[in-house]
This record gives structure tokens, sequence and C-alpha cells, in this order.
């Protein structure tokens, strides 16, 4: 009941939201063919003539940690290729903008979509199994404000914290590059609030400083600070057997808010690397799995709506 | 779910992988009676492993004053009332651990706490007696007679650790060598189900490079048989580590670890109701509350504090005691001197790291220095 009146609430907003064709009913998300790039921009007017699906979610709760109660009941999803690439537009209602990771009890807002890697199997559910692998493409909100606004860091979660020092003052450089003059173990240039080394951003740190960032120093995907896009590409055999493929992979994504929604679009190669999920063949047949994660409830890794009917078909108009 | 071994609860319980104990356990030792709150070891273990940008509020050791004092703040209050009221019998545990009655989505009981429950590290710690509960105090529940105790923990480096188990990725594991519990930096994706399930608190996040961080018992001079910065550090003297056997049918009588917890049972473990089978141990302080004690080092306390108001008859246990602080260098074996009346420390080949007196020499100092003339008293 609770599910039915969170679609037809969706069902509303989302004709104000993104005018639409039509809704399909055949539970398969249609690709639309179109000629051109593939957009980006979750606003391109491209996606107003595809077809969408709203695709039910419902809370993981097989394998722990999992979730009690769902966090998000449905999600919106249409698609477009154009022979090369293949493009997803994915919307849900969030009330809470969840885009930070740099505090310890935030989680930050994320969507996933799971693909096959090899058309035709039907790898478990269940983040596939060692047969089959699947590929996923990831994006986070945190990532997004990295990209938009540099990596996040101390300084950004908390404006008003200050820390005297970290280490290796004598080679410390100041926010604007320049080095902070250290005589007799004293800090010799008086230095300006805007030049404190908690405001020095680790993008200007030398290696020897950066050994002091443990999973930058050994660099987990976790803690990059030069990403290019808000998407990661992964690949697991079961559940914790997620890897990280690559962070500046061929897949891309862009996410933004709109009126209370994330509107999230993921791009992806119809043919990428051997590891990837391939859009090829099978008469266009092909199949995808959705994750949503809400951050302002805990969300995150196995906490998470998964969509509760399975695989959904994907099907790649000619 | 599979049951394993805890003896510290005398009885089998549920742990989400099968038992595997290491070779030998590295375990602290840690005498509540002289610590003094210094925090000299929190600044060894800060300036040593956690002064880099992120973890501006991470202690992997900390000092907090008991009752009152927490970090993070009410960290062992909210876990017991996360496990409720649980029964002792003699020396089982009758309650459940953080293992057992789990809810279906969770593998481990616990909770995660709030950002600020890290930005004041021992709030609390002057909320002692029943006068101090006027305006702008912060405790306003019950109060205790005039008793307090000073609390140094680390992680505990666990026999079964709720981290580990809580790990989705399976990023944290615990070494065969050594029993040293570590979370693989580059494995880890911030999930922060360690954080939330490790019931001692001390896994914790780090802001910066977004994954999570833990005490390393600083391995690297581990390795080289030498002790922790936390305990070489102390000023209180009131630490040592040494390797216990992790196989009880094979106990050595003549290795601190073992003598302090096994043959005089002096040595207690921290909450050991929650399930972990932690592997620091703690020499209760005499003279606080016996409920409060037994809550939390569990139903050994009468007798810790028993033998500890004998060490001065019992050399052996006396020695034992001397060693804390006394050497860098992680002792095998130990004996009492009776010829010298020392307590002596052996390394694994046999060889002597050091003697201690077990009785300081006394020098009494004449009033009137004839050397240089000058009266040296305080009576002027
Ligand atoms: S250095 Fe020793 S005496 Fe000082 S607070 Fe730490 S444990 Fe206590
Ligand atoms: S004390 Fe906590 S962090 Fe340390 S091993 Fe035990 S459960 Fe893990
Ligand atoms: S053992 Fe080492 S890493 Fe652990 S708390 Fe002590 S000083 Fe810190």
């Amino acid at each position: 009941m609770k599910i039915f009146v969170g679609i037809a609430a969706m069902c509303l907003m989302a004709s104000f939201a993104t005018p639409s064709l039509a809704h399909d009913d055949t539970a398969e998300i249609k690709s639309k063919a179109i000629t051109g790039e593939v957009p980006l921009d979750p606003n391109s007017d491209v996606w107003n003539d595809a077809k969408y699906l709203i695709v039910g979610m419902g809370p993981q709760n097989l394998v722990a940690p999992g979730l009690a109660k769902g966090t998000v009941s449905s999600v919106k999803v249409k698609s477009v290729h154009n022979g090369k690439d293949i493009a997803f537009l994915l919307e849900w209602y969030d009330p809470t903008e969840d885009d930070t990771e740099t505090m310890m009890n935030k989680f930050s807002d994320a969507v996933a979509m799971m693909f096959p890697v090899k058309p035709g199997t039907e790898p478990t559910y269940m983040m596939g199994d060692p047969d089959n692998p699947v590929e996923i493409i990831y994006w986070k909100a945190a990532w997004q404000k990295d990209i938009d606004k540099g990596y996040q860091d101390v300084r950004d979660a908390y404006p008003n914290y200050n820390y005297d020092t970290y280490p290796m003052l004598n080679n410390m450089i100041d926010a604007r590059g320049n080095p902070i003059e250290v005589k007799d173990g004293e800090i010799y240039k008086p230095v300006a609030p805007e030049d404190r080394a908690i405001n020095t951003p680790i993008g200007k740190y030398t290696d020897a400083q950066k050994g002091y960032l443990p999973g930058l120093a050994v660099n987990n995907p976790r803690s990059r600070i030069d990403r290019t896009k808000p998407v990661e590409e992964l690949n697991a055999i079961g559940f914790g057997t997620l890897t990280t493929e690559a962070v500046e992979g061929h897949a891309n994504g862009k996410g933004i808010r709109s009126f209370g929604y994330w509107k999230i679009v993921l791009t992806h190669p119809l043919k990428g690397e051997v590891q990837d999920a391939s859009f090829i063949g099978n008469n266009g047949h092909f199949m995808t799995a959705i994750a949503v994660w809400d951050g302002d409830k805990g969300n995150r890794g196995g906490r998470k709506n998964f969509s509760n009917g399975g695989w959904i078909p994907l099907w790649l108009e000619p | 779910m599979a049951t394993v071994r805890n003896w510290q609860l005398g009885r089998d319980m549920e742990y989400p992988y099968e038992g595997n104990r290491p070779k030998r356990q590295i375990t602290m030792f840690f005498d509540l009676n002289k610590c003094i709150a210094c925090q000299t070891c929190t600044m060894a273990c800060k300036t040593t492993w956690t002064s880099g940008k992120g973890q501006e509020a991470v202690f992997w050791n900390n000092v907090e004053s008991k009752p009152y004092g927490f970090y993070p703040l009410a960290w062992d209050v909210k876990i017991l009332d996360i496990l409720g009221s649980q029964p002792w019998s003699g020396s089982t545990y009758k309650g459940k651990t953080i293992f057992e009655d789990t809810a279906m989505e969770e593998k481990v009981r616990g909770f995660l706490p709030d950002e600020l429950d890290y930005m004041s590290p021992n709030l609390g710690e002057d909320e002692a007696i029943g006068i101090q509960t006027t305006e702008g105090d912060y405790i306003k529940g019950p109060t205790h007679k005039n008793w307090g105790f000073y609390l140094p923990r680390i992680c505990n480096h666990c026999t079964y650790p709720g981290c580990l188990a809580a790990c989705p990725r399976k990023a944290i594991y615990k070494r065969q060598d050594d029993g040293i519990v570590l979370i693989d930096q580059s494995k880890c994706r911030g999930y922060r189900e360690c954080v939330k399930a490790c019931p001692y608190k001390k896994a914790f996040y780090n802001n910066t490079t977004r994954v999570s961080e833990k005490c390393i018992s600083c391995y690297p001079k581990i390795e080289k048989g030498e002790m922790s910065q936390c305990v070489t550090n102390c000023i209180g003297r009131i630490r040592i580590q040494a390797y216990k056997s992790t196989d009880l049918a094979k106990i050595r009588k003549n290795n601190v670890a073992d003598f302090l917890v096994h043959v005089r049972k002096i040595a207690l473990p921290l909450y050991p109701q929650f399930g972990t089978e932690p592997n620091n141990y703690y020499i209760p302080p005499i003279h606080v509350d016996l409920a409060y004690l037994t809550q939390m080092f569990g139903p050994g306390v009468e007798n810790a504090i028993k033998q500890y108001r004998n060490a001065g008859n019992d050399k052996e246990l006396l020695s034992a005691l001397i060693l804390f602080g006394n050497t860098e260098k992680i002792s095998d074996t130990f004996k009492y001197d009776e010829k010298t009346d020392e307590a002596v420390s052996y390394d694994a080949e046999g060889k002597e790291i050091v003697r201690v007196p077990c009785t300081e020499p006394i020098y009494i100092r004449k009033v009137l220095n004839a050397k240089s003339g000058a009266f040296l008293t305080n009576n002027s």
C-alpha cells in the first residue's frame, strides 16, 4: 500500500519535473535509439521523448548488515542509446540532500546500476557470482560535490574548526602553495588565518606529508582527491567482493537536485573493456538492477534499497 | 553463526566466524591503582600515529576519569544500556553478548556515536560527588560517594573482534603471529560498520581519507620485541605488555601475562560481558565501589583486590608487578631472585633483560650537609 502511494505521488511529481511521453507498463526499460551524443545533463531535452519505467524498491535484508525498513520506495528510469553509448536517467524522491562523507556520522546519498558483464547470462541477483560477474556503475552525491566544489575536507565540513598544525610543518606550505618559513623551530612568518595548516588543501601536500593520510598513501579509491567523474565502475562476484575497477573508467555521470528529487544520469559505452558490461548482440535484450542509498538514514554498503522485482529487463530499441 | 569458546565468560558463545586463536596473543596490562591521568600515553600515541589531517578528534589511546568521564561521550553506558541488565552466575556469564540476539539486519549490536561525542574527550570528568550537581554541571543523574579512578584505554585486539565481525568487506583481520587486529587501509570502503560495532569504540573514521582506522598496537615496535609507545612512555609506569598463551592447557607460570591473568587472576578484562574476549587486562583500583568494578571487570574483582593487597607478602606477584614500566623489551619469562630480592625479566632466548629491586633502598639524608655546611630541611 505504501509503495503504491509512493508510486502515485512519484508519477504526479514526475509529470511536473520532466514532461514525459508515456509510462511504460511492460516492466521493461526501453532504451530509445537517438542520433548524436547521449546526454550527460539530467535536464537535457533528449530525455523528454524517452519512455519511463517506475521501479519499485525494497530494503536489502537478505544479508546483514541490511535495512529493516526501506528508505526509498521507487526510482523512475529512462534510457537512450546511440549505437555507441547508453545513458540512463534515474530520479527518486529524497527530501534530505546528503552529500558529505567528511564527517564520521554522515553518509552520502547514492545510486548504482548493476549489469551482467556477459550479455545473456543471469548472474545471482545478489552482486553476481563467480561464474557470472557483474559490473556496477556507482554515483555518489559526495563525489559529485568533490567534482563541483573540490575535494571535501575537514575545512569544508567544519568551517569554524581549527587545529594548530599537522606533521612536517617545516615543509608546510600555506594555502597559496608558498612555503611557511620556520626559524629555530618557530614559525617565523606570522601565519594569516587563511594560510593556517588546516586550510592547506591536501592536494598541495608533498608525498611525505601525504604519508600521514594512510588511505591516500595506499591509493584507496575512497581517498582519491583528483576525481574528474562522480562515478566509479566496480566489479563483483558475490556479496563482499565489490572491487573498484576504475575510478576514471569509461562510465560517467552527473547528478543534480531538483525540488526534493535526485536526478542522475549514468552513461556507459555499449562495448567497453573485457570486464565491462557489454550491450552488444543478444537481440538488444539485457538486464539491470538498481540500488539506492539515503545517507540521512545511515544507508551505506549493504544497507541499501534495491529493485525488489529482481533483474529488470532492458531492451535497446533498434 | 559459529559456536566459539570464550573463557572470560566461562561458556561457549555465538560468533559470525569460526574460532581461530592466534599462535600467541600480545596483551597489555594496566595497574589502575597507579594511573595519574597525565595523558602522556595519549600524546605518545597521537604524535606517533594520528597527527594527520582528518584525525583531529581521534585518540587511539585515551584516559578517562571514571565513572563520569568518557571518550567518546557515554560510550560504555550506551552499550550497557543497549544490552540491558544481564546476569552472571558465579564465573559464568548467563547474559547476552553483542553477537547474540541481534536483529535480522545486524551482525553485531552496537551504535554509531555522534560526531560531537568525540569533540570533548573526558567530558564529565569533574562530576564525581553530590555537591557538584548544581547549576551548570553536566551530569544531573545519580551521583556516587567520593571515589574515582582513571581508565586508560586502547583497542583490545580482541580474540573475537566486534569490528572484524561487522565488516562486510572483510577488510579487518587478526594476525596469527601476535593477535594484532588491523584494518586494511586499501580495502576499507568507509562504511563505519566497525565504528558502530566495536563496543569499546576503538575503531575510528578518518574524515579526510574517508576510511576507518584503529590502534595498530605499534606493530613495528612489537615485531622488534619492544613494547608499544603508550607503554614505554607511561609516566606512572602502570603498563606492561607480554605475549599470553592462547592455549589454556599450556599456561606458563613464569610468563608475566599468563601469571597475572591465569595464575594470580589479578588482571581482568574490561567489560568481558560484551563477548569479544578483549586482550587488555586491568588490575582494578582497590578503593572503588565493588558493584561498579564488578560491572566493569566481571566477577573476578574481589579476588583481584585481595591479591593486590597481599602483593607485599607475595614476592612472585610483587616481581611481576614491579616489572611494569621498567623495561622497553617484551619479557618472555620472569622470576623472583630471592638472593638479591630482585625481579628479573628474560627474553625468549633466556637472556636477561632487566633486574629491578623489589624493595627500594632507603637513604637517610642528614640535616646538616657537612661538605657544604648547608642545612637541608624544610622545617625552617
Ligand atoms: S601515561 Fe600512564 S600514568 Fe599517565 S595517563 Fe597514561 S597510563 Fe596513566
Ligand atoms: S577493541 Fe574494538 S576495534 Fe579493537 S579489536 Fe576489539 S572490537 Fe575491534
Ligand atoms: S599500542 Fe601504539 S597504536 Fe595502539 S594505542 Fe598504544 S601507542 Fe597507540
